[in-house]
């Protein structure tokens, strides 16, 4: 602690009261959400505006709820401090601004998330509210507006996953969403899948029920409570339909309704023989049609199933792939474009009313927009919802971040680009879903990836090419069993390790060519969990989602590659600190802290400052338990404490401790990001554009720049840059009501990772600042009084001033590494030279904070690479020339505003003189300025794109060159400053011959007339 | 089942009138913080003179307004000065560092969309008889302050969300949306260096990265400021 207050200049000691760390203490520290955009992520659902219909609001599994005014050539993200998983959306058509949002995603499978409930809008998504009571929903699947009256709201609720429970069924609201009643319940298993409204008769409502559980190790779709019904009287009672329906059990049942024919229905029912069904009397009889893969595929995965609204005969299945039907379902075709780029796996279509060939696609990819009814497509590749699981970052400057996105393969990406990381700087990896990636520990050049169920590849980056490494079966051995999600680790300590997880772990030190075992089974090895081939239910779904009794987390100890700490999906804790030849189970022990026995180990992580301490995070939602379980031990896991909080939100994922201060931690959730700098006894949630409840995967921090890295599962990869602040912050810190944080040195660049990247190409992340910050803390916002941020150098010559910003908590202030830009000489063009100052010079720089009345001092040293193209004598030379240009700048625009206001004077004593010759004298001394001063700026702007090039342009033309360049200047730019000021020189020298030739006369004639006096009455500085 | 819709109806009207009640009484707090209503109502004009930061460069930034009738923004770099006037009925923006070579008209939508820009009194002053609605919001953070959000539907069809520091009632930040030629717009402005000018009116003197040097009430004007010529 001692430390951390050495290093901060605390400038008040008028301690008021002990303020709380929260997010806004760290206010600046805005992070960078990079995306990828180019691959999206997961979409849910898609609803759009009917009478305005480029106004489309898009749901997605992890990334929330964003908002196109444009038909999708731009999207903002509307739902940045809620839940991100997003079930359903409805906007309310006869008040498009009313917006209904119901969160939790309803694909279910292994790994979507958990909604808390219903949320409104009225705003058009400015502000929202969550309401109705359906918090515990967990899952809703879709919501209906009655189009006659807005007060009337239906929400379909599938309800929770992985447990039983009485919220599910059909809610009805009569209050615009304030309360709902449920009007229709099974049971505790079965929840309602599906509605449909007649728009012709709002009293006639079809619901389909499902009965459905996923355990850690098993799903099962159907039973014999799913079904069909139909009210006709707004819910108040309900009748199965069964005519043509398929024998029970059945499954997850999507149904959709023509809405220009409400009779006309279709269908698909899972079933022993899943397929499409139409009815064509509102329910009351039905037909089994089509069964094409597309159409009976995973149905429940793909439940989407959409009718054009003009067309009754057009019958849309976006599923595995995009299907469609011209005859009302009797038969489909395949779009058959996969080959073209659009992603599969699809979850929502909406069709534009108004001009229904236009329709808008969600996959597990991201959106797609065709404007013939799905022949072709494009992405709008703009959506930053990319689902990671991990991430992990490799030495090089900048350094990229790596990692495995669901359904998407696994990708890098410079942590900064050129003009911002935008899509096309996010290149591919290696297929399949994409889980971990792991840069190898001493040769960037290589990558580990791997797909689902632990298919590892050792990839060659630099000549593209991979090699399959995954761990065989040993003579003997059981069949290997490899988690969805199988941890590939680089070693903390030792770099060389590489560790794999299968039911034992692996360890090579050769990158994979080698693997030794060196452990025996970690797990349960629970027989009765691992029977996945019997998974699905009535659909057969065994795809490795559901494999269990598995290593999930690996951890080497950053102080002794000897001691490994290994947790397993069925809740074991190992370790070993003998390098894998015995192992102990602690897994008994953390059930003491409160965390329930044999709990999914989600990650663990030893510390390094103590061999002792280990930090774990364990999540037991898939038994229906969705709180916040991470703990801390200090003995090598015999005995633990459980980190609680009231900001804690979500099931964990992840456990990080900081790389130079103990007791600063970060915990990711599927709800949020928190932090401690108290280790662990007061927590916050981390905001500052990190979405509040953002899906934390996985957290990093780059031991170089400090930077904390997130992989969220459907914001993408999140970036907080240089963390350096929160190391060196407590709560008595934060109680101080002015402090100045003293800068690192500074590296002296200039354009090489600029700013200004627009969504042109796609999503675009930006890059951190590469100007010098400063920064300082408030306790408060300052409201009364200014801020300036004054810069001298080290002959105490004012460099900058620059104005400071004034919020609560950190503020950064960027200092551009330059002086304040030169006086420009004035013309009828602008010449942005006068925005534009020569970089400094390497050294000490002082800083003076002023707040309000008081000042507060601080030190900035700027250091610059020493580079055989650009030393430091070269630098001095490219200072110094591009000082004498600024100069030459100051001096022309002198010359010029003596010009110029000896004109104004003439002017107004030309009409005031009499006499015709003394006016003739002045004219022409007038005109002899005018040309003078045409020489040296545009003075007839004929047209903005007619160049007219003087002596001020001239000196821009190498003065921004030589701003704008890290070189030293060439040898004709040296020269050419030479004739340069030889032209200011002789425009000087003309002005001061016209000012002999002229004023003298002047003077005197205007005495002569009584207008003057003998004082001269314009002076030159540039004369001077 | 009548009396229960009725009694449904009538805590519906309470409850509203007690919200409404609530977003007036924030606006008048408002209000209040500015100098107060009997204040806020002898601006005739105001004038702001300051300056824009741009990398160390200060570019005079200068703001007109005769209350009710038209205002003036102009900003002069290397000689040249870009300005937008926005009158009654209509406006000119006028920008040589875009290339114009005269001042352009503003499109009528446009000009409607600035006119409450033209109310120096500010909108929250007897909202209801300029043809604006009020609603209080949940707080939001702003600069990390948990500021009280008050939501104005104005006539001319932009929203205008004004956050308020519930220690002081200023507002320390706006964000105004609209529709502007067929596409939703946000600008968002934040508040700071608040002082009295000496008729007692309260006026933010940093908007963003504009720092006003000198605001006056009342002085003349020069009707010349508002004529579309350059």
């Amino acid at each position: 602690m001692k430390k951390i207050f050495f290093f901060i200049t605390i400038v008040s000691l008028s301690k008021i009261s002990t303020a709380q760390v929260t997010s806004a203490t760290f206010g600046a520290m805005q992070a960078r959400q990079i995306g990828p955009a180019v691959m999206g992520g997961r979409t849910t659902v898609i609803q759009g505006v009917d009478n305005e219909p480029r106004t489309i609001y898009i749901g997605t599994a992890g990334g929330g709820v964003w908002k196109t005014t444009n038909a999708g050539v731009t999207f903002n993200s509307v739902f940045d401090k809620y839940c991100q998983s997003i079930g359903a959306i409805a906007v309310d058509q006869q008040h498009p601004k009313t917006v209904y949002v119901g969160t939790g995603e309803s694909n279910m499978r292994n790994t979507v998330s958990i909604g808390e409930g219903l949320y409104k809008t009225t705003d058009g998504g400015d502000n929202w509210s969550r309401v109705g009571g359906l918090d515990s929903t967990e899952h809703i699947s879709k919501i209906i507006i009655d189009p006659k009256n807005s007060n009337t709201v239906y929400v379909a609720a599938p309800g929770p996953l992985w447990s039983d429970s009485k919220h599910r069924g059909l809610y009805k609201s009569t209050d615009g969403g304030k309360t709902f009643e449920k009007i229709f319940y099974i049971n505790e298993k079965t929840g309602c899948a599906d509605i449909a409204v007649d728009p012709s008769n709002t009293s006639i409502i079809y619901a389909t029920t499902w009965e459905f559980r996923r355990k850690p190790y098993a799903f099962s779709s159907g039973g014999t409570n799913s079904g069909i019904f139909k009210s006709t009287d707004g819910g108040k009672t309900w009748k199965e339909l069964t005519n043509g329906i398929p024998k029970k059990p059945i499954g997850r049942t999507a149904i959709a309704l023509a809405p220009s024919e409400p009779n006309h229905l279709v269908a698909i029912i899972e079933a022993e023989k899943t397929g499409l069904y139409i009815s064509n009397d509102g329910g009351e009889t039905w037909k089994s049609q089509s069964s094409t893969v597309n159409v009976v595929s995973r149905p429940f995965y793909f439940s989407c199933l959409v009718i054009d609204p003009k067309d009754s005969k057009r019958v849309y299945r976006p599923g595995f792939q995009f299907s469609y039907s011209d005859d009302g379902g009797y038969s489909f075709a395949d779009g058959g474009f996969s080959s073209a780029g659009v992603h599969s796996d699809h979850h929502a279509l909406w069709v534009n009313p108004v001009y229904t060939n236009q329709l808008y696609l969600g996959t597990d990819g991201g959106v797609y927009m065709s404007t013939d009814r799905g022949a072709s497509w494009i992405q709008l590749a703009t959506l930053p919802v990319s689902q990671f699981y991990h991430v992990a970052f490799d030495s090089k400057i900048p350094y990229n971040v790596y990692g495995g996105l669901q359904d998407n393969g696994s990708w890098y990406a410079p942590s900064q680009s050129p003009f911002g990381i935008k899509n096309a700087d996010w290149k591919a990896l290696y297929g399949g879903d994409g889980f971990w990636v792991q840069p190898d520990g001493v040769d960037d050049n290589f990558v580990y990836a791997e797909s689902q169920g632990g298919e590892i590849g050792r990839i060659d980056v630099k000549e593209g090419t991979s090699v399959t490494i995954k761990p065989q079966q040993g003579a003997g051995e059981e069949k290997l069993r490899f988690n969805w999600n199988t941890p590939i680790v680089i070693g903390t300590k030792n770099k060389k390790n590489l560790y794999m997880g299968a039911q034992y772990l692996y360890r090579s030190s050769d990158k994979g060519s080698t693997w030794t075992k060196i452990s025996p089974d970690l797990t349960t090895n629970d027989k009765k969990k691992q029977e996945q081939e019997k998974s699905g239910g009535l659909s057969a779904d065994n795809t490795s989602a559901e494999n269990h009794c598995t290593i999930f987390t690996i951890a080497e100890s950053p102080l002794d590659d000897n001691i490994v700490w290994v947790g397993t999906d069925d809740g074991n804790l190992q370790y070993t600190t003998d390098g894998g030849k015995t192992w102990t189970n602690v897994a008994a022990n953390y059930a003491a802290a409160g965390i329930p026995a044999q709990t999914w180990v989600s990650s663990i992580e030893p510390s390094r400052y103590d061999k002792n301490i280990v930090y774990a995070t364990f999540e037991n939602h898939m038994y229906g338990d969705h709180r916040t379980y991470a703990a801390k031990s200090t003995d090598m896991g015999k005995t633990w404490k459980r980190f609680t909080s009231d900001e804690f939100t979500g099931f964990a994922h992840k456990i990080r401790e900081d790389l130079l201060n103990k007791d600063l931690l970060f915990l990711g959730t599927e709800m949020g990001l928190f932090a401690t700098v108290d280790g662990g006894n007061k927590w916050f949630r981390m905001k500052n554009n990190i979405p509040w409840k953002a899906l934390v995967r996985d957290i990093q921090i780059n031991p170089v720049t400090n930077d904390l890295i997130l992989a969220t599962h459907g914001r993408g990869i999140i970036i907080v840059d240089n963390i350096t602040a929160m190391r060196n912050m407590t709560s008595d810190i934060a109680s101080q009501e002015v402090l100045i944080f003293p800068g690192k040195p500074v590296n002296l660049t200039m354009g090489k990772l600029q700013t200004g990247g627009t969504q042109g190409d796609g999503w675009y992340g930006g890059n951190t600042s590469q100007q010098a910050p400063i920064q300082y803390y408030f306790k408060n916002r300052l409201n009364v009084g200014d801020v300036k941020v004054e810069v001298y150098n080290k002959e105490g010559k004012l460099v900058q001033s620059i104005p400071g910003t004034k919020r609560k908590g950190i503020n950064v202030v960027y200092w551009n590494m330059r002086s304040t830009p030169p006086k420009v000489a004035n013309g009828t063009k602008p010449d942005f030279s006068g925005l534009t100052a020569p970089q400094v010079l390497p050294g000490e720089y002082s800083i003076k904070i002023k707040v309000g009345d008081k000042t507060y001092d601080n030190k900035m040293q700027l250091v610059a690479e020493e580079k055989p193209t650009f030393t430091m004598a070269d630098r001095k030379v490219q200072y110094e020339t591009a000082m004498k240009l600024f100069n030459l700048h100051e001096q022309l625009a002198t010359l010029t505003e003596g010009i110029t206001n000896k004109q104004q004077v003439l002017k107004a004593d030309l009409a005031k003189v009499k006499s015709d010759k003394v006016k003739k004298l002045i004219q022409e001394y007038i005109d002899k300025l005018e040309e003078l001063r045409g020489t040296l700026v545009p003075t007839k702007q004929t047209s903005f794109f007619a160049d007219e090039k003087r002596l001020r342009e001239d000196i821009s033309d190498v003065y921004q060159a030589l701003c704008g360049q890290e070189a030293a200047p060439s040898n004709l730019q040296v020269a050419r400053v030479d004739g340069l000021k030889t032209e200011v020189t002789k425009a000087v020298d003309k002005d001061k011959a016209l000012t002999q030739q002229y004023a003298e006369k002047i003077k005197a004639a205007l005495v002569k007339e009584g207008l003057g006096d003998n004082k001269p009455k314009v002076e030159n500085k540039a004369n001077q | 089942m009548k009396r229960t819709f009725t009694t449904i109806a009538l805590l519906f009207f309470i409850a509203s009138a007690m919200a409404q009640k609530t977003a007036d009484e924030v606006a008048a707090k408002v209000i209040d913080a500015m100098g107060g209503k009997e204040k806020l109502l002898t601006i005739k004009t105001v004038k702001k003179l300051g300056s824009l930061d741009i990398g160390g460069q200060k570019i005079p930034f200068n703001y007109y307004c005769v209350n009710g009738k038209a205002e003036r923004t102009d900003y002069s770099f290397n000689g040249l000065t870009a300005f937008q006037i926005v009158l009654k009925d209509s406006g000119f923006n006028f920008s040589p560092f875009n290339g114009m070579a005269n001042p352009e008209r503003m499109t009528a939508e446009d000009v409607k969309l600035a006119q409450d820009e033209l109310d120096q009194q500010t909108v929250l002053l007897d909202y209801a008889a300029k043809g604006h609605t009020l609603e209080l919001m949940d707080p939001e953070d702003v600069d990390g302050v948990d500021a009280v959000q008050l939501k104005a539907s104005l006539n001319n069809g932009k929203t205008i969300f004004f956050y308020i520091d519930p220690e002081n009632y200023y507002v320390i930040r706006t964000k105004v949306k609209g529709i502007s030629n067929g596409q939703e717009f946000t600008n968002i402005s934040n508040y700071y260096n608040f002082q009295k000018t000496k008729e007692g009116i309260l006026f933010a003197f940093v908007i963003d990265n504009v720092s006003f040097d000198t605001i006056e009430l009342n002085k003349d004007i020069d009707n010349k400021l508002f004529e579309s010529k350059k």
